[in-house]
């Protein structure tokens, strides 16, 4: 088996060079593709390489959508974080993997709070996600800007991030379809 | 082969490790970037709406949009098949709907951004979206949805990829270019980009490629390293080819394609029976010598089978008695005897050639 270079897509921390694309990255010889309709040339495969980079930085860490029912309870319809695929729907205090997060009522609070306890590492009191990619090599994250979109409600929900591993919803939300999107 | 990877270093070639974490961050991005995104002029005076602009994983341009209209003053963006005409929504939306996310904000006249109020029923798959009444909004909605289209395969990437154990990292074209290019001495053009050079690399990659034919056939022994050979495997295994990508058919072959060390009658029937599908009928499984899991008496494999060495003719070769296996099939009424040959001495005998220990011969017989 062999280890990718470089950190996961979710670090955000990729460079060009982890795809292979050095910065003298040419055709041997200098001469290109011996036939256009078979082959990749070293300018093509850099350029692929360097969109790929660039679809990283820019795509979320995770989305989800949740119903919210008397309780109240999150159900979650389906969940797609970057390091697993998508999840089918699940009870939100019980996750069908640690890929997954948890989401809970808090009721001292009045809101939900969605964590990935599977997930969660704390180093000098600093929280954060940590998630294999396909290879097992290791990549930590911190959720940011999150976005949340409130369906089938009167009142819209609300969220912030307690750190980089909590996130917390609030709201009047019972029978409400939420979608949220992290970065 | 990539012509780039005929090089050995960091500068002409790509190495398995970057190709991997290449196809495993183009994966996560897939997984978590928007489906759709879509741009409407809502005008709740006159009733009117308007797509500004619309992408989508599989298309793009207002033209390939999901069908948008007001009504009850309401703005609905439907994403079942049957409101849609074209092709692209159809084959992308009732993937995406099911536990889809939906951002949506709208923009008031005056430039003011404000969250936007949805219903979204999943069972006719609609969004609906209320509009302020006497004005004229922008939406901005965009659709997040797992389509399930895309794993690690998808991009020749796997779990367990490696560097070819014989070639390496360095590739026969690449030392065969070497060699001819050092060969043909100073009295050649040693330029890039001539006819010598050119020369030079399509007789490296010609040779190269010959060298790994003997890897290739070795690789394609099994599913889980067949490419030349997977059409093959998947009609032996009885893994159908429609609906599945290259990388799943090799995943669902080499799951059926672990065969065990010593054959079950149940296995071989199964596997047999799989394979004739509706062309025939496996009838029985006999044998006249030994049985299924064990040979004759006596019977010597170097190796694996302890029996009488004076078998032994050495380079792998023995002379002692082996078992032998009658498999008898009934062919479908009115199938004609090329289409039964054809089935039996190509996947059949494929199969077969795997599956039945070396120390039995087979054969079958119509009944």
């Amino acid at each position: 088996m062999i280890v990718p270079a470089g950190a996961p897509a979710w670090t955000r921390i990729a460079q060009a060079s982890d795809y292979g694309v050095v910065p003298d990255l040419h055709n041997l010889g200098d001469f290109g593709a011996v036939n256009a309709k078979t082959d990749i040339t070293a300018e093509e495969y850099a350029r692929l390489a360097t969109d790929c980079l660039a679809a990283v930085r820019g795509a979320p860490l995770f989305w989800l959508t949740f119903e919210v029912g008397a309780g109240p309870v999150a159900n979650v319809r389906q969940c797609q974080p970057m390091w697993d695929s998508a999840s089918g729907a699940y009870a939100g205090a019980t996750p069908p993997s640690s890929s997954f997060p948890t989401i809970v009522w808090n009721s001292g609070a009045s809101e939900f709070a969605l964590t990935f306890p599977g997930l969660v590492v704390t180093v000098n009191t600093v929280r954060f996600i940590r998630a294999l990619d396909p290879f097992s090599v290791v990549g930590d994250c911190a959720m940011a800007t999150p976005t949340i979109h409130t369906a089938n409600a009167v009142s819209a929900a609300t969220c912030r991030l307690v750190d980089g591993a909590e996130l917390r919803i609030a709201g009047a939300l019972t029978g409400a379809l939420i979608s949220l999107v992290v970065r | 082969m990539l012509p780039l990877r005929l090089g050995a270093g960091d500068n002409t070639g790509i190495s398995a490790e970057s190709h991997a974490r290449l196809s495993a961050d183009l994966l996560a991005t897939h997984r978590t970037s928007p489906a759709m995104t879509l741009v409407v002029l809502a005008d709740a005076v006159a009733g009117t709406v308007q797509v500004l602009s619309y992408e989508s994983r599989l298309s793009r341009g207002v033209k390939q949009a999901p069908k948008v209209a007001i009504e009850s003053g309401d703005l609905r963006v439907y994403l079942n098949t049957a409101a849609n005409d074209y092709a692209e929504v159809i084959d992308l939306m009732p993937l995406l709907v099911s536990g889809a996310a939906i951002m949506c904000q709208y923009r008031d006249v005056s430039g003011v951004w404000h969250p936007a109020t949805t219903a979204f029923a999943t069972a006719d798959a609609t969004l609906t979206f209320d509009i302020p009444a006497a004005t004229t909004s922008v939406f901005v909605i965009e659709l997040y949805g797992a389509d399930g289209l895309t794993s690690l395969g998808a991009y020749g990437a796997h779990e367990r990829k490696k560097d070819s154990k014989k070639e390496g990292k360095a590739t026969y074209a690449w030392l065969w270019f070497q060699y001819f290019s050092s060969a043909l001495g100073s009295a050649y053009d040693t330029r890039p980009g001539t006819v010598v050079t050119w020369g030079n690399a399509a007789k490296a990659r010609a040779f190269g490629t010959s060298q790994r034919i003997s890897e290739m056939l070795a690789a394609s022994a099994t599913p889980d390293g067949s490419d030349a050979k997977l059409d093959m495997w998947s009609a032996v295994l009885g893994v159908p080819q429609a609906g599945r990508t290259r990388a799943e058919l090799r995943a669902d072959c080499e799951e059926l394609g672990r065969f065990p060390e010593t054959p079950t009658h149940a296995f071989l029937a199964a596997g047999i029976s799989r394979i004739l599908g509706r062309e025939g009928t496996l009838v029985s499984i006999t044998s006249d010598k030994g049985t299924i899991a064990a040979p004759p008496t006596g019977t010597y494999g170097p190796g694996f089978e302890t029996g009488d060495p004076d078998y032994d003719m050495g380079e792998g070769v023995w002379a002692s008695p082996r078992g032998h296996l009658i498999i008898t099939v009934q062919p479908r009424y009115g199938l004609t005897l090329a289409d039964m040959l054809n089935k039996v001495n190509r996947p059949l005998a494929f199969f077969l050639d795997r599956v039945i220990r070396a120390t039995s011969t087979w054969e079958v017989v119509s009944a």
